[in-house]
Protein backbone atom coordinates (compact mmCIF):
# COMPACT_ATOMS: atom_id res chain seq x y z
CA UNK A 1 0.00 0.00 0.00
CA UNK A 2 1.23 3.34 -0.79
CA UNK A 3 2.26 5.97 2.01
CA UNK A 4 -0.34 8.36 0.54
CA UNK A 5 -3.04 5.82 1.39
CA UNK A 6 -1.71 5.01 4.46
CA UNK A 7 -1.63 8.67 5.56
CA UNK A 8 -4.82 9.17 4.09
CA UNK A 9 -6.42 5.91 6.34
CA UNK A 10 -4.84 8.03 9.40
CA UNK A 11 -6.65 10.88 8.90
CA UNK A 12 -10.04 9.40 8.91
CA UNK A 13 -12.74 8.54 11.57
CA UNK A 14 -12.60 5.73 13.48
CA UNK A 15 -15.78 4.44 12.01
CA UNK A 16 -14.50 5.27 8.07
CA UNK A 17 -10.70 3.14 9.17
CA UNK A 18 -13.16 0.11 10.19
CA UNK A 19 -14.75 0.61 6.97
CA UNK A 20 -11.73 0.33 5.39
CA UNK A 21 -11.34 -3.13 7.32
CA UNK A 22 -14.12 -4.32 6.60
CA UNK A 23 -13.25 -3.60 2.68
CA UNK A 24 -9.97 -5.73 3.33
CA UNK A 25 -7.72 -2.95 3.86
CA UNK A 26 -5.41 -5.05 6.53
CA UNK A 27 -3.04 -1.75 7.30
CA UNK A 28 -6.65 -0.57 8.74
CA UNK A 29 -6.47 -3.01 11.24
CA UNK A 30 -2.76 -0.54 11.98
CA UNK A 31 -4.71 2.54 12.67
CA UNK A 32 -6.95 1.10 14.60
CA UNK A 33 -4.36 -0.56 16.86
CA UNK A 34 -2.84 2.83 17.12
CA UNK A 35 -5.48 4.63 18.48
CA UNK A 36 -7.04 2.42 20.88
CA UNK A 37 -4.09 0.50 22.32
CA UNK A 38 -2.97 2.98 24.94
CA UNK A 39 -6.57 3.62 25.98
CA UNK A 40 -7.53 0.17 26.36
CA UNK A 41 -4.17 -0.83 28.18
CA UNK A 42 -5.42 1.69 30.62
CA UNK A 43 -9.00 0.60 30.90
CA UNK A 44 -8.02 -3.18 31.54
CA UNK A 45 -4.86 -2.39 34.07
CA UNK A 46 -7.91 -1.58 36.28
CA UNK A 47 -9.31 -5.15 35.91
CA UNK A 48 -5.49 -7.15 36.06
CA UNK A 49 -3.53 -5.07 38.10
CA UNK A 50 -0.31 -6.67 36.05
CA UNK A 51 0.89 -5.59 32.90
CA UNK A 52 1.47 -8.79 30.92
CA UNK A 53 -2.20 -10.05 31.39
CA UNK A 54 -3.51 -6.51 30.56
CA UNK A 55 -1.53 -6.48 27.57
CA UNK A 56 -2.03 -10.39 26.50
CA UNK A 57 -6.12 -8.75 27.08
CA UNK A 58 -5.49 -6.24 24.67
CA UNK A 59 -4.02 -8.10 21.94
CA UNK A 60 -7.24 -10.58 22.15
CA UNK A 61 -9.44 -7.60 22.44
CA UNK A 62 -7.97 -6.30 19.29
CA UNK A 63 -7.96 -9.75 17.30
CA UNK A 64 -11.86 -9.97 18.07
CA UNK A 65 -12.10 -6.85 16.81
CA UNK A 66 -10.63 -8.51 13.79
CA UNK A 67 -12.72 -11.52 13.76
CA UNK A 68 -15.64 -9.52 14.29
CA UNK A 69 -15.11 -6.73 11.95
CA UNK A 70 -18.45 -7.46 9.93
CA UNK A 71 -20.88 -7.82 12.64
CA UNK A 72 -20.08 -3.75 13.51
CA UNK A 73 -22.14 -1.60 12.36
CA UNK A 74 -21.82 2.14 11.77
CA UNK A 75 -24.98 3.12 14.34
CA UNK A 76 -22.48 2.11 17.06
CA UNK A 77 -19.06 4.70 17.64
CA UNK A 78 -16.32 2.46 16.82
CA UNK A 79 -14.95 4.01 20.12
CA UNK A 80 -18.04 2.04 22.02
CA UNK A 81 -18.14 -1.46 20.34
CA UNK A 82 -14.44 -2.12 21.09
CA UNK A 83 -14.47 -0.94 24.93
CA UNK A 84 -17.97 -3.34 25.04
CA UNK A 85 -15.23 -6.23 23.87
CA UNK A 86 -12.75 -5.32 26.20
CA UNK A 87 -14.74 -5.23 28.99
CA UNK A 88 -16.55 -8.22 28.09
CA UNK A 89 -12.88 -9.95 28.08
CA UNK A 90 -12.23 -8.40 31.10
CA UNK A 91 -15.29 -9.71 33.22
CA UNK A 92 -14.61 -13.64 31.99
CA UNK A 93 -10.69 -13.33 32.88
CA UNK A 94 -11.84 -11.14 36.13
CA UNK A 95 -14.37 -13.84 36.96
CA UNK A 96 -11.28 -16.96 36.45
CA UNK A 97 -9.16 -15.32 38.32
CA UNK A 98 -11.02 -14.89 41.36
CA UNK A 99 -12.24 -18.11 40.84
CA UNK A 100 -8.40 -19.89 40.82
CA UNK A 101 -7.71 -17.19 43.88
CA UNK A 102 -10.31 -19.21 45.83
CA UNK A 103 -7.22 -22.45 45.68
CA UNK A 104 -5.08 -20.03 47.47
CA UNK A 105 -1.35 -21.16 48.26
CA UNK A 106 -0.26 -20.67 52.44
CA UNK A 107 2.59 -20.81 53.82
CA UNK A 108 3.85 -24.43 55.57
CA UNK A 109 4.28 -23.37 58.41
CA UNK A 110 5.90 -27.17 59.60
CA UNK A 111 8.15 -26.27 56.17
CA UNK A 112 11.05 -23.84 57.80
CA UNK A 113 12.11 -22.94 53.69
CA UNK A 114 8.63 -21.94 53.33
CA UNK A 115 8.39 -18.27 54.60
CA UNK A 116 7.79 -14.94 53.54
CA UNK A 117 10.05 -12.70 52.01
CA UNK A 118 9.63 -9.27 52.73
CA UNK A 119 10.65 -7.12 49.60
CA UNK A 120 12.11 -3.70 50.49
CA UNK A 121 11.66 -1.33 47.87
CA UNK A 122 15.01 0.72 47.53
CA UNK A 123 13.53 3.33 45.73
CA UNK A 124 13.92 6.62 48.19
CA UNK A 125 11.24 8.96 47.04
CA UNK A 126 10.90 12.44 48.02
CA UNK A 127 7.92 13.45 50.12
CA UNK A 128 5.61 14.96 47.71
CA UNK A 129 6.26 12.16 45.24
CA UNK A 130 5.98 9.21 48.48
CA UNK A 131 2.39 11.38 48.88
CA UNK A 132 1.16 11.20 45.59
CA UNK A 133 2.24 7.37 45.00
CA UNK A 134 0.61 6.89 48.86
CA UNK A 135 -2.46 8.53 47.55
CA UNK A 136 -2.95 6.76 43.87
CA UNK A 137 -2.23 3.80 45.70
CA UNK A 138 -4.78 4.06 48.09
CA UNK A 139 -7.08 5.14 45.30
CA UNK A 140 -6.43 1.88 43.09
CA UNK A 141 -6.85 -0.46 46.26
CA UNK A 142 -10.26 1.41 47.01
CA UNK A 143 -11.25 0.97 43.29
CA UNK A 144 -10.45 -2.59 43.75
CA UNK A 145 -12.64 -3.04 46.41
CA UNK A 146 -15.85 -1.81 44.89
CA UNK A 147 -18.71 -4.69 43.73
CA UNK A 148 -17.84 -5.34 39.40
CA UNK A 149 -20.91 -3.01 38.41
CA UNK A 150 -19.50 0.04 40.79
CA UNK A 151 -16.09 -0.67 39.58
CA UNK A 152 -16.81 -0.57 36.13
CA UNK A 153 -18.76 2.53 35.90
CA UNK A 154 -16.08 4.62 37.63
CA UNK A 155 -13.80 3.56 35.73
CA UNK A 156 -15.21 4.43 32.43
CA UNK A 157 -16.79 7.44 33.80
CA UNK A 158 -13.91 9.02 35.69
CA UNK A 159 -10.42 7.31 34.13
CA UNK A 160 -11.43 6.90 30.72
CA UNK A 161 -14.08 10.39 30.38
CA UNK A 162 -16.61 8.57 28.35
CA UNK A 163 -20.15 9.93 28.53
CA UNK A 164 -22.91 8.50 30.39
CA UNK A 165 -24.65 7.15 26.76
CA UNK A 166 -21.48 5.55 26.25
CA UNK A 167 -21.04 3.34 29.31
CA UNK A 168 -24.82 3.14 28.95
CA UNK A 169 -24.23 1.32 25.53
CA UNK A 170 -21.20 -0.54 26.51
CA UNK A 171 -22.57 -2.15 29.77
CA UNK A 172 -25.93 -2.97 28.69
CA UNK A 173 -27.90 -0.97 30.93
CA UNK A 174 -30.65 1.54 31.02
CA UNK A 175 -28.56 5.57 31.46
CA UNK A 176 -30.47 6.22 34.55
CA UNK A 177 -28.75 3.37 36.53
CA UNK A 178 -25.78 4.18 35.01
CA UNK A 179 -25.88 7.75 36.72
CA UNK A 180 -27.34 6.46 39.80
CA UNK A 181 -24.33 3.25 39.72
CA UNK A 182 -21.94 6.06 39.28
CA UNK A 183 -23.15 8.50 42.24
CA UNK A 184 -23.31 5.28 44.54
CA UNK A 185 -20.05 4.16 43.57
CA UNK A 186 -18.30 7.38 44.10
CA UNK A 187 -20.00 7.68 47.84
CA UNK A 188 -18.51 4.14 48.51
CA UNK A 189 -15.47 5.00 47.01
CA UNK A 190 -15.19 8.11 49.60
CA UNK A 191 -15.99 5.71 52.22
CA UNK A 192 -13.61 3.22 51.34
CA UNK A 193 -10.78 6.15 51.36
CA UNK A 194 -12.30 7.63 54.64
CA UNK A 195 -11.69 4.42 55.89
CA UNK A 196 -8.34 4.20 55.15
CA UNK A 197 -7.37 7.62 56.70
CA UNK A 198 -9.27 6.93 59.59
CA UNK A 199 -7.23 3.80 60.07
CA UNK A 200 -3.70 5.69 59.56
CA UNK A 201 -4.47 8.41 61.53
CA UNK A 202 -5.59 6.65 64.52
CA UNK B 1 -42.73 12.31 65.73
CA UNK B 2 -42.18 14.16 69.30
CA UNK B 3 -41.27 16.93 69.89
CA UNK B 4 -37.76 15.98 71.50
CA UNK B 5 -36.73 14.30 68.16
CA UNK B 6 -38.43 16.42 65.49
CA UNK B 7 -35.17 17.37 64.13
CA UNK B 8 -33.67 14.25 64.18
CA UNK B 9 -34.54 13.26 60.80
CA UNK B 10 -33.25 16.81 59.11
CA UNK B 11 -34.41 15.33 55.42
CA UNK B 12 -37.71 15.49 56.58
CA UNK B 13 -38.07 18.36 59.01
CA UNK B 14 -39.07 21.96 57.37
CA UNK B 15 -37.68 24.59 59.53
CA UNK B 16 -35.02 26.69 58.37
CA UNK B 17 -32.17 25.06 60.26
CA UNK B 18 -32.85 21.63 58.81
CA UNK B 19 -32.97 22.59 55.34
CA UNK B 20 -29.70 24.65 55.76
CA UNK B 21 -28.33 21.49 57.63
CA UNK B 22 -29.10 19.45 54.65
CA UNK B 23 -28.11 21.91 52.00
CA UNK B 24 -25.04 22.12 53.27
CA UNK B 25 -24.10 18.23 53.74
CA UNK B 26 -25.38 17.57 49.92
CA UNK B 27 -22.95 20.46 48.86
CA UNK B 28 -20.20 18.78 51.00
CA UNK B 29 -21.29 15.87 49.34
CA UNK B 30 -21.11 16.83 46.04
CA UNK B 31 -18.06 18.65 46.21
CA UNK B 32 -16.27 16.01 47.52
CA UNK B 33 -17.84 13.67 44.98
CA UNK B 34 -16.19 16.22 42.45
CA UNK B 35 -12.54 16.11 44.48
CA UNK B 36 -12.95 12.49 44.08
CA UNK B 37 -13.45 12.74 40.47
CA UNK B 38 -10.84 15.17 39.52
CA UNK B 39 -8.03 12.49 41.71
CA UNK B 40 -9.21 9.42 39.46
CA UNK B 41 -8.89 11.36 36.25
CA UNK B 42 -5.54 12.05 37.56
CA UNK B 43 -4.18 8.97 38.10
CA UNK B 44 -1.42 8.45 36.07
CA UNK B 45 -2.29 6.37 33.17
CA UNK B 46 -0.93 3.71 32.03
CA UNK B 47 0.13 2.88 28.80
CA UNK B 48 0.84 0.11 25.95
CA UNK B 49 4.40 -1.05 26.94
CA UNK B 50 7.17 0.22 23.95
CA UNK B 51 7.31 -3.59 22.33
CA UNK B 52 3.33 -3.63 21.77
CA UNK B 53 3.11 -3.50 18.42
CA UNK B 54 5.88 -5.70 17.46
CA UNK B 55 3.93 -8.51 19.61
CA UNK B 56 0.83 -7.56 18.17
CA UNK B 57 1.81 -7.12 14.63
CA UNK B 58 2.83 -10.57 15.51
CA UNK B 59 -0.55 -12.22 16.60
CA UNK B 60 -1.99 -10.60 13.79
CA UNK B 61 0.03 -12.02 10.65
CA UNK B 62 -0.96 -15.49 12.82
CA UNK B 63 -4.18 -14.57 12.54
CA UNK B 64 -3.89 -13.11 8.93
CA UNK B 65 -2.40 -16.49 7.91
CA UNK B 66 -5.15 -18.86 9.86
CA UNK B 67 -8.09 -16.82 7.62
CA UNK B 68 -6.17 -17.16 4.46
CA UNK B 69 -5.96 -20.82 5.19
CA UNK B 70 -9.53 -21.08 6.41
CA UNK B 71 -10.44 -18.94 3.06
CA UNK B 72 -8.50 -21.48 0.96
CA UNK B 73 -9.90 -24.85 2.53
CA UNK B 74 -13.29 -23.48 1.76
CA UNK B 75 -12.99 -22.61 -1.66
CA UNK B 76 -11.16 -26.02 -2.04
CA UNK B 77 -14.29 -27.49 -0.45
CA UNK B 78 -16.55 -25.79 -2.90
CA UNK B 79 -14.36 -26.73 -5.69
CA UNK B 80 -14.48 -30.24 -4.80
CA UNK B 81 -12.91 -31.27 -8.34
CA UNK B 82 -9.08 -29.27 -7.36
CA UNK B 83 -6.88 -30.95 -5.74
CA UNK B 84 -3.34 -29.02 -4.64
CA UNK B 85 -0.34 -31.26 -4.80
CA UNK B 86 0.58 -32.65 -1.36
CA UNK B 87 4.04 -31.04 -1.63
CA UNK B 88 1.93 -27.33 -1.21
CA UNK B 89 -1.22 -28.30 0.78
CA UNK B 90 1.41 -29.76 3.37
CA UNK B 91 3.97 -26.72 3.53
CA UNK B 92 2.40 -25.41 6.85
CA UNK B 93 3.28 -28.62 8.57
CA UNK B 94 6.90 -28.08 7.33
CA UNK B 95 7.08 -24.48 8.78
CA UNK B 96 5.99 -25.28 12.07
Amino acid sequence: MERSAVNRLHKMSDEDVMEQLQDGVVQAFDVIVHRFKDRLHNFLYRYTHNHEDCEDLVQETFLRVYRSRYSYQRIAKLSTWIYTIALNLAKSMYKKKQRMSLISIHADESDPDDREFEITDTVILQDEELHQKNSVQELEKALMQLNDDFREVIVLRDIQQLTYEEIAEITGTAMGTVKSRINRARIQLQEIIGDYVNSETF
Amino acid sequence: MTPENVHQNRSRCNCDACKAAVSSIQKSRKSQAEQLSERLENIPKVKASPDFDKKMAARFALELHDDINRINQAWLRKSGKIRLPHLISDLRGELF
